[in-house]
């Protein structure tokens, strides 16, 4: 781990794409993460699954910077979550389960103004965004105010928005709702180039079909802790389910312990 | 129907917010000051008309409780369009109330409950302490207060059914593809339909007996009823008979007003009923009808902005022009736009009508010069009505779009800045306009002018800084439209700090503005003396005013941090 910077800049610690440690964050007196501890390197597509509740979108939401934890640590971009939030949103391209966009401006201009929020001329915009603006679809309705989107639509645009200032680590929950399959293959064709370029993408979904087919790496939650993390070879060994598929896996690792199981534990 | 209203009823008192119960103790506490306070000016009112002459007093009681009514009634039909329009056509519940096997009479039972409730719970609220006043100061007995339960109840139905029939007239026969658009429309036309009721009744005529030919012609004009075949003046008639305002108590009055009361209760009810049975289910299937393709090309206001906002640091700018756009291209607020020019209109008018020539001389110097500083505060007053209607809810209003500029590398202190800078340019210019077109009208001394311009730019800073600061302070990212956020705690609270900060500042400027006039009076003019002492106080002002914009921004950043350590 090598660590750079001054003492009064941000320092950067380099090596992990993602590093949790003992992350918790409780709401009152529900804990919705535990002790939560994650090493996603860079180049990865890493699924985060869980069932739901438990606790995905609270990782996401500390790892954007949308939240503090209550304890833990977490490094994005080798920074420091909580000390250097500013440096960690400069560095990752971030689109959320419900994507809520500005209806009353045209996606270009959407577009424009998430470019000045990250300090982007025009030209910038129009070359680090446009190809994937095509890409998707959207040039004919790019000059058309947001409220004519439909949800998939939405996601493309955001999707486009969170790669304008080409972040070093995508952050994106259930980016596949809403997309037709055409839009759904591209953009899984998207993130693995993405990762193949050497970063990162940390992936939130309940489509297993996806994780399965993208994702190097795995880490299953439940009730606020990672109940496994690796492969999926080394998931389907812990679930003792060889050669299954990993809806089969999943269930088998989430499924709720048998009286018998509670009774052990106890 | 109380199935339906359920969920509604259940969700009472469980806001789970934090601070939540603090609010409502707060709420209420304010509330019953208010309701202490107008109780007591208007039972001094009524007691003055009392004892000025017996029966012109009651005469004067008598009039002024049926424009009351009258207004009363035209907000209630407003507030109930405007509800009956949401909560018939956008209510989030409504795609699961319409798809489950309910029958349109029950929906229809609800929605008027509804209706009637949300519309009207707080125009009650307001008059209660009026009608109480009314009860006290003429002694009525059990009998006013039941008439008057009856008669309340009377015309809050009326106007719930009426707002219902025209929501559902409008959403059927409207060119406008979704019911949200005809929100702009409706209050527009009720605003120019209350200036031109307003205009009609002229109330300063009341109030000058001496422009009447004789006493007789003024008695008259007073006993005239107003707008008699309205629901308004059926429901004054019989609290007035009933309290003794008329000359002789006429029982077949009272009785035909009851009748007409009740009797255009059930008509509007049923009739209402009978269109919403036939007319509902094809409107609403409209108002889901989306949008056509739109585009939208650059406007010249896109350009005028950006290029006003372009001092400003990059990311500032591109909050305040994607604010100044999303405000523009939203028709639901052209409508208040207009109300601006009207209010600002109306309000010119009234100095203009004023008669400040009629002692001449020193005195019209000295009332002229008085008004324009009384001007500082009036404005002060409309810019804190401008801050709290625009400005107070702009934070809450990012909601769910919230992710786009937290997820940046913004922090809460420039997010904070560039809604404060994106209100203040705006309301300041407005603000100023009205100081410099009054005093012009006016026709104050240059240096009461001058005085009032810096006055005015400084409580505009404070006033926005207020409203954004309160604002963060106190967010509600969940409200569906801005009136929530000014209607609740963060808008009480605003609007009080601003009416103390205007009232401060104006006490402080008085001793130097008295010491001018009293030079300029006694024909000194205005000397160094005179002009230091302004200059004096206006800088105690540009203090206060700075430390009240500091202080709430300061208390609006940090609130919103701790909401992000407290994931509230």
């Amino acid at each position: 781990m090598q660590r750079t910077g001054t003492k009064s800049s941000p320092s950067r610690i380099d090596v992990s794409a993602i590093v949790c440690t003992g992350l918790r964050r409780a709401f009152g007196r529900h804990v919705a993460l535990d002790g939560i501890t994650l090493d996603v390197r860079p180049g990865e597509l890493y699924g985060f699954l869980g069932p739901n509740g438990a606790g995905k979108t609270t990782t996401i939401r500390i790892l954007t910077g949308l939240l503090l934890p209550s304890s833990g640590s977490a490094l994005v971009a080798g920074y420091d979550v909580v000390r250097d939030p500013f440096e960690v949103k400069r560095r990752i391209g971030y689109v959320p389960d419900r994507v809520f966009l500005y209806e009353k401006l045209t996606g270009a201009e959407f577009l424009d103004f998430v470019g000045d929020l990250y300090g982007l001329g025009r030209r910038r915009v129009r070359e680090s965004a446009y190809p994937y603006v095509e890409r998707f679809d959207l040039g004919p309705w790019i000059h058309e105010l947001i409220e004519a989107y439909s949800h998939g639509m939405r996601q493309k645009l955001a999707l486009a928005a969170a790669l304008l200032h080409e972040p070093e680590v995508l952050i994106l929950d259930e980016p596949m709702v809403g997309l037709d399959p055409r839009s759904a293959r591209d953009v899984k064709k998207l993130l693995q180039e993405f990762a193949a370029d050497g970063r990162t993408v940390f992936l939130s979904t309940h489509t297993l079909e996806v994780v399965e087919a993208l994702c190097s790496r795995v880490a299953i939650i439940q009730a606020g802790r990672i109940l496994t993390q690796g492969t999926l070879d080394d998931l389907r060994r812990e679930a003792r389910h060889d050669g299954g598929s990993l809806e089969a896996v999943f269930l088998r690792l989430t499924e709720p312990p048998t009286g018998l199981e509670r009774a052990a534990l106890a | 129907m109380s199935t339906l209203l359920l969920p509604r009823i259940k969700s009472i008192g469980r806001d789970r917010r934090p601070g939540a119960q603090r609010r409502v103790v707060a709420l209420l506490a304010l509330g019953g000051l208010f309701w202490i306070g107008a109780y007591a000016a208007f039972a001094r009112i009524l007691r003055h008309f009392s004892t000025v002459d017996p029966d012109l007093g009651s005469l004067l009681a008598s009039k002024l409780l049926s424009i009351l009514f009258l207004l009363w009634l035209a907000f209630l039909v407003f507030s109930s369009l405007l509800t009956a329009l949401g909560q018939c056509f956008l209510a989030r519940d409504l795609p699961l109330w319409l798809s489950s096997p309910i029958p349109l009479r029950r929906l229809f039972r609800a929605k008027l409950a509804e209706v009637a409730t949300i519309a009207s719970w707080t125009g009650i609220f307001l008059a209660l302490p009026v009608w109480v006043a009314y009860g006290i100061v003429f002694e009525g007995g059990p009998a006013y207060y039941a008439l008057l339960v009856l008669t309340v109840v009377c015309c809050v139905t009326i106007a719930a059914a009426t707002g219902m029939l025209v929501a559902v007239a409008l959403v059927n026969l409207f060119p406008a593809r979704r019911a949200r658009d005809l929100l702009s429309l409706v209050a527009l036309a009720f605003l120019v339909g209350m200036a031109i009721m307003l205009r009609m009744l002229r109330p300063e005529e009341f109030v000058r007996p001496e422009d009447f030919g004789t006493w007789a012609e003024y008695l008259v004009t007073l006993a005239d009823p107003t707008l008699p075949w309205l629901p308004s003046y059926w429901a004054s008639r019989i609290l007035s008979e009933i309290l003794g305002l008329t000359a002789t108590f006429n029982e077949d009055a009272v009785l035909r007003a009851l009748g007409l009361l009740v009797g255009a209760t059930l008509a509007t009810v049923g009739g209402t009923a009978a269109v919403f049975r036939t007319m509902y289910r094809t409107g609403y299937s409209k108002s889901q009808e989306g949008h056509r393709a739109r585009w939208t090309r650059p406007a010249w206001w896109h350009g005028a902005i950006t290029f006003a906002a372009l001092p400003f640091p990059q990311r500032i700018r591109a909050i305040i022009v994607k604010d100044a756009a999303t405000f523009f291209r939203d028709p639901s607020q052209w409508a208040q736009i207009f109300l601006l020019v009207a209010v600002v209109a109306m309000y010119l008018y009234n100095f203009q009508v004023l008669r400040l020539d009629v002692t001449g001389g020193g005195v019209g110097f000295f009332m002229r010069n008085l008004l324009g500083f009384l001007n500082i505060a009036l404005v002060g007053f409309v810019v804190a009505a401008l801050a709290a209607r625009f400005i107070l809810p702009g934070l809450s209003m990012e909601g769910s779009t919230m992710w786009v500029l937290r997820a940046s590398p913004l922090s809460w202190s420039e997010i904070l800045w560039a809604k404060f800078w994106g209100g203040f340019l705006p309301v300041a210019v407005v603000a100023e306009m009205v100081v410099l077109l009054s005093n012009a009208v006016l026709h104050t001394s240059w240096s009461m002018s001058i005085l009032a311009v810096v006055a005015v730019l400084c409580l505009s800073a404070a006033i926005v800084g207020l409203a954004v600061g309160l604002g963060a302070a106190h967010p509600r990212f969940d409200a569906a439209d801005g009136a929530q956020v000014t209607s609740g705690y963060a808008g009480l609270l605003f609007m009080i700090l601003s009416a103390l900060l205007v009232f401060l500042s104006v006490t402080v400027l008085a001793w130097p503005v008295y010491h001018s006039f009293r030079a300029a009076w006694l024909g000194w003019g205005s000397g160094a003396a005179e002009i230091a002492g302004m200059a004096a106080g206006l800088m105690a002002v540009g203090g206060l005013c700075l430390i009240a914009l500091l202080a709430a921004m300061q208390s609006g950043t940090r609130r919103l941090q701790a909401l992000e350590s407290t994931g509230g």
